[in-house]
């Protein structure tokens, strides 16, 4: 009933096959000094057929311990100590200058390894709320959550691009994300949901939920400004934002307890699509989404990519 | 209507391997050359999903595979059994197809309630249908389906009797010559023989 091209599957096996890769991690003690930021990482494959499983990547770092605040990634390591994560950039941060002092985006876009992304996303959190003042619990949920939207969220939901190391969704939303704090706000509130899901909804302590409801909350406040302005324009990060409320409703209470009758399909996990289902739809923002959309002229005006099919989804 | 290349482009390749026992009565007609090539696409997925571990198929491939077979499903239009024959089969067919991708292709949670409205407007179809000029087994196929569908539901016991009826009439009774006749359709073992086992005991228990 098919045919498969064997040519294109097998330049991609090849990124699949189990291979060590060792980076080390080099740092200076400047404090203007730019890390070259390298991962070890070994890929396992796994012959389970869900969203992550196709090939199990584990991150091993192993960072030195920064003193001083001024230092991002000393930060994230004193407070956060499962993390490990490795210093990067260490000048002043601005709305978009912590990017720029790393590397350009092109270079983002080239180094797409998990670490890199949680620091991007750590040290934007932290320019943003009180991240310091965090407890540890909290921040190991956030910083979770992070790490789950980057490389399964994301990836999984939309099944573009060959790699997930280049997956252009990926690459796409967390520029949004980073762009936009009305649109992180909600990508980090969506983010800490999935990973309370994934741990039964009581994996995680209810000091955590609370923190994502004030994620949620501080959303809302930014898409409420933001709809003042919806007569001069309205950005694709409002109608990311708004669709990301939209689809992480409440948790739905029809949940059917009783024995199916047949066994799930090997496909039942694909796409997320058990998690948006344990969520009732807002209907509110849903409806907002689509007024808003009919003001933009449709879809089609839609830019970011990979949007305007996730909200038809 | 989104375009197909919504599900991005696949290197897995839908095509008829000719095999001239699947779905034999809708094989060569133009009335369902749209039907039969989605029926196509449903069972490459399902033959794609039996042997995964064997050939080297990536499952973001596998992911778009079955969401373009889901859009080509979606994407027929529903036709009105009253309309003429052809059209009463095409339509019960669609609604068959649709409950079989929700258990194996396209699968959503029960909370969303997929099988059991699929299950509700197949009844409807098949009420309207005069099923006696019909492939008997196309219509054995489309009942087991929409019995699965309804399972739990108000319609489940209106499913159960026709499905009794229909079987006793072919003079089957163990649930292997069903499944030997349900193979020649769209059917993936790992989900659908025990959903056929469990349906089987309730039409020899009412």
């Amino acid at each position: 009933m098919y045919r498969a091209e064997k040519s294109q599957f097998h330049e991609e096996h090849k990124s699949r096959t189990l291979s060590n890769e060792r980076i080390a991690r080099h740092e200076t003690t400047s404090s203007e000094s730019i890390c070259k930021l390298q991962v070890t990482r070994s890929l396992q494959k796994v012959p389970v057929m869900n969203n992550h499983s196709v090939t199990k990547a584990c991150c091993h770092h192993q960072p030195k311990p920064r003193v001083g605040r001024s230092h991002i990634c000393s930060e994230i390591a004193l407070m956060n100590p499962t993390s490990r994560m490795a210093p990067s950039s260490t000048k002043s941060l601005d709305k978009g200058g912590l990017i720029h002092s790393m590397c350009t985006r092109k270079t983002i876009c080239q180094y797409m390894s998990t670490s890199y992304w949680i620091t991007v996303c750590q040290s934007f959190q932290s320019r943003l709320v009180s991240y310091v003042s965090w407890p540890p619990s909290i921040k190991h949920t956030a910083d979770q959550g992070d790490l789950l939207a980057i490389n399964l969220t994301w990836p999984g939901v939309s099944p573009f691009g060959r790699s997930t190391d280049s997956n252009p969704v990926r690459n796409a939303w967390l520029g949004c994300a980073m762009d936009a704090p009305l649109a992180f706000y909600s990508f980090v509130f969506a983010a800490g949901l999935h990973h309370a899901y994934l741990r039964g909804w009581k994996g995680i302590p209810s000091s955590a939920f609370t923190l994502l409801l004030s994620y949620k909350t501080q959303a809302i406040k930014l898409i409420n400004e933001a709809l003042q302005r919806v007569d001069d324009e309205i950005p694709d990060h409002l109608l990311v934002s708004i669709l990301i409320l939209a689809a992480h409703g409440p948790r739905s209470r029809s949940l059917d307890d009783a024995e199916p009758v047949h066994p799930p399909s090997p496909l039942a996990n694909a796409q997320h699509l058990q998690f948006y289902a344990a969520l009732d739809f807002d209907r509110v923002h849903m409806d907002a989404l689509r007024v808003l959309i009919s003001r933009r002229g449709g879809l089609s005006e839609i830019k970011l990519y990979s949007l305007a099919e996730t909200i038809a989804l | 209507m989104l375009p197909e290349w919504f599900s991005c482009p696949t290197g897995i390749i839908f095509q008829d391997r000719g095999r001239n026992d699947f779905f034999p009565s809708l094989r060569g007609q133009s009335t369902f050359e749209d039907l039969f090539r989605v029926l196509c696409a449903l069972a490459a997925v399902s033959e794609i999903l039996n042997e995964y571990q064997a050939v080297s198929i990536s499952f973001v491939d596998i992911i778009r595979a079955r969401n373009t077979a889901q859009h080509r499903l979606l994407s027929l239009l529903a036709r009105d059994a009253q309309e003429n024959l052809h059209d009463g089969i095409y339509e019960a067919c669609r609604l068959a197809a649709s409950i079989y991708s929700d258990m194996v292709v396209f699968p959503m949670p029960g909370t969303a309630k997929v099988k059991p409205r699929l299950a509700m407007a197949l009844r409807g179809t098949l009420e309207r249908l005069q099923t006696g000029s019909i492939d008997s087994h196309l219509i054995l196929w489309v009942l087991v389906l929409g019995t699965i569908g309804a399972f739990r539901t108000g319609n489940h016991d209106w499913y159960l009797r026709r499905l009794r009826e229909h079987s006793a009439r072919l003079k089957l009774t163990h649930w292997s010559e069903v499944r030997v006749i349900m193979k020649k359709h769209l059917w993936f073992d790992a989900v659908c023989d025990a959903a056929l086992r469990k349906i089987w005991d309730l039409v020899h228990l009412t």
